[in-house]
């Protein structure tokens, strides 16, 4: 059989296959150049940035919970313009797509962050409206559906790139905010973000997490995550990228399953830093063993041949 | 750095609760610096999640082995204790920068609290392999918190202190410190818990002896991606945040901000 088709579109972005980065867990991507091929992945999506430098919340900012990891590390980034000038023209010699992960605290710095992308080498931008590490922005814009698209409209006003909405879980209504923010013009969507959680050190009878808050994510999320890209996928008609929790390639072929056009692998690179690759070669394998001849075949299967009665 | 799974070519339990655990990794032996440390994924399970940081503390290029000394604390270390000779673990490595050794020898002091000395073992047969004059401060809670007191004397003179006064003089390490003149010395290592790291500090400075620390903050990724493992540090006037596993672990003490209010 010939090689199966991986190739995968994000809105107006195609990418060779559906395998990316999670915002947060990459680093700028030259961190992991001594372990992997980067021109072997989907896409490269970059941690968080802001338009100023962010020092980042105190630590501790990371504990390991059952099989998740919660983090707070409050959105620490150099920078666009450091982004822009030391980092990205590093990054480009790799020919791997970059997405950046933009936040603001007001909706005039997520359009000047939009905007300052536009002409570079960066090849969409992921709209962060749901981090629950920083106290303002973040994820007030990403819990309030109108909110959620006064922010998409206003860098969808400001790029002329593909533009890629991330949506929080700790919301009661996850399909209210998809859909208002793919009416406001959004390409894409990714979910999910982490769950907002806390741990306390029994020793110290204190939070363990200097910021008290942090951001569940790992396998522990994983079942959260694929129910959400489920009901997103079918309420919606642009693409979702799923992530939360994949290390594997049986995770990643559930979330496309659930009806998510392409992954993003988070927590997993911390476990298996070429889980990347790793789940790259895994899904083609699988679509050579089920004689898939296109991984676009597999999108929502779980719902689709369902509700065509297969 | 790479990602490889080594071979458990050993594993013993010296006292309490320390194991030597001998690792099949030529790779790493050839190219290791003291002070640098590997991430070990201790089993194959989702839990314990992530990889466990350990520092190198011994290494032999002529056998391709390297050797961790760790303490049993929780479940992933516990884990580790019960694998077996013959078994294979998920390593990344060497990580992290590691002691910088100045070139002309001279007179070092290494300062080691509890398992804390696991990296200054290979410090100190360094420094000795470069013709450097080694004293070591060698403390515990007990006894059997003490990392392999008898023979750490092979690389110079060795003080010994517990909290307990099971063994060696009774006391803080840094009550020992008295015993040694500062000016003595041309170069200060210290690893252990940060107070002691922060009572090191206040002694040393007084002397202007350059102090080289090795940090343990907990870590996610150990290879400054995830930015989880800030610490404070000084950069001119202003307190950033360094990533202690890749742009430490070991810092120079001058930089470190000891009593971060921020
Ligand atoms: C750069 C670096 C080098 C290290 N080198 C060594 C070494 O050579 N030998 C060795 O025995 N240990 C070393 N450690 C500490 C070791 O990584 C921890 O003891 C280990 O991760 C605990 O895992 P666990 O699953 O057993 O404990 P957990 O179940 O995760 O935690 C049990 C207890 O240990 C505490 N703990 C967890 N992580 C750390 C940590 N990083 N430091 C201190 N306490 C912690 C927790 O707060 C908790 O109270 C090093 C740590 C770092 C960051
Ligand atoms: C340490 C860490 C840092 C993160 N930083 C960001 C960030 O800057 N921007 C963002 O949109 N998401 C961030 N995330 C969320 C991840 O991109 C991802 O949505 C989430 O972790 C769920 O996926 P996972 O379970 O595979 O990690 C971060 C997650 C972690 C663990
Ligand atoms: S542990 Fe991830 S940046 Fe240091």
């Amino acid at each position: 059989m010939t090689r199966p088709d991986l190739t995968t579109h994000i809105g107006p972005l195609t990418l060779k296959n559906p395998v990316m980065t999670a915002s947060g867990t990459f680093g700028y991507g030259l961190e992991f150049a001594p372990l992997l091929d980067l021109h072997a992945l989907g896409a490269v999506v970059v941690k968080g940035l802001t338009l100023a430098p962010r020092r980042g919340n105190p630590p501790p900012r990371v504990v390991e919970t059952a099989s998740g990891l919660l983090n707070a590390i409050g959105l620490e980034n150099p920078g666009v313009e450091s982004f822009l000038k030391e980092i990205l023209p590093q990054l480009e010699k790799y020919a791997v797509p970059v997405i950046v992960n933009i936040s603001g605290n007001t909706l005039d710095e997520y359009a000047l962050l939009a905007a300052r992308l536009n002409d570079t080498a960066v090849s969409a931008v992921e709209v962060n409206i749901s981090c629950p590490n920083v106290k303002q922005g973040g994820l007030v814009f990403g819990t309030v559906p109108e909110q959620a698209a006064e922010v998409v409209a206003a860098v969808r006003a400001n790029t002329s790139l593909p533009v890629i909405v991330k949506l929080s879980p700790n919301v009661t209504d996850i399909v209210g905010i998809a859909r208002s923010v793919a009416a406001a013009g959004a390409d894409a969507l990714s979910l999910i973000n982490t769950l907002l959680g806390m741990a306390i050190d029994i020793k110290r009878r204190r939070p363990v997490l200097g910021n008290v808050f942090g951001g569940l994510s790992g396998p522990a999320v994983k079942p959260v995550a694929i129910r959400m890209v489920w009901q997103v996928s079918q309420a919606v008609d642009i693409p979702v990228i799923g992530m939360g929790g994949i290390v594997s390639t049986e995770d990643a072929l559930e979330f496309i399953m659930a009806g998510a056009t392409a992954v993003a692998v988070g927590t997993g690179n911390f476990i298996n830093p070429q889980a990347t690759v790793e789940i790259i070669k895994g899904l083609e394998e699988y679509c050579i063993k089920e004689n898939i001849a296109k991984i676009d075949d597999l999108v929502g299967i779980a719902w689709k041949d369902g509700q065509n009665g297969k | 750095m790479q990602r490889q799974y080594v071979e458990i070519k050993n594993l013993k339990q010296l006292t309490g609760r320390y194991y030597l655990l001998t690792l099949a990794a030529p790779l790493v032996a050839r190219s290791v610096k003291p002070g640098q440390f590997v991430q070990l994924k201790v089993s194959a399970q989702l839990d314990p999640l992530l990889r466990r940081p350990f520092s190198i503390h011994d290494w032999c290029d002529a056998q391709g082995n390297v050797e961790i000394l760790f303490q049993v604390r929780g479940k992933g270390t516990r884990l580790l204790a019960d694998r077996k000779q013959g078994d294979y673990l998920d390593m990344l490595g060497p990580l992290g920068n590691g002691f910088s050794i100045p070139r002309a020898p001279g007179k070092a002091l290494l300062i080691g609290g509890g398992i804390g000395a696991a990296p200054l073992w290979g410090l100190a047969k360094s420094l000795h392999a470069r013709n450097w004059q080694v004293t070591v401060l060698l403390g515990g809670a007990g006894e059997q918190f003490l990392v392999r007191p008898e023979e750490f004397s092979r690389w110079g003179r060795t003080i010994i202190t517990t909290d307990d006064g099971s063994r060696g003089i009774s006391g803080r390490v840094t009550e020992a410190l008295p015993l040694v003149a500062a000016q003595e010395f041309d170069q200060i290592y210290a690893c252990g818990p940060k107070p002691m790291l922060a009572a090191i500090y206040d002694w040393a400075r007084i002397t202007g002896l350059p102090l080289q620390v090795s940090l343990d903050e907990v870590m996610a990724c150990g290879m400054g991606v995830c930015l989880g493992c800030a610490h404070p540090v000084r950069k001119g006037k202003e307190t950033v945040y360094a990533k202690v596993c890749s742009q430490g672990p070991v810092f120079d003490a001058r930089e470190v901000v000891w009593h971060d209010q921020a």
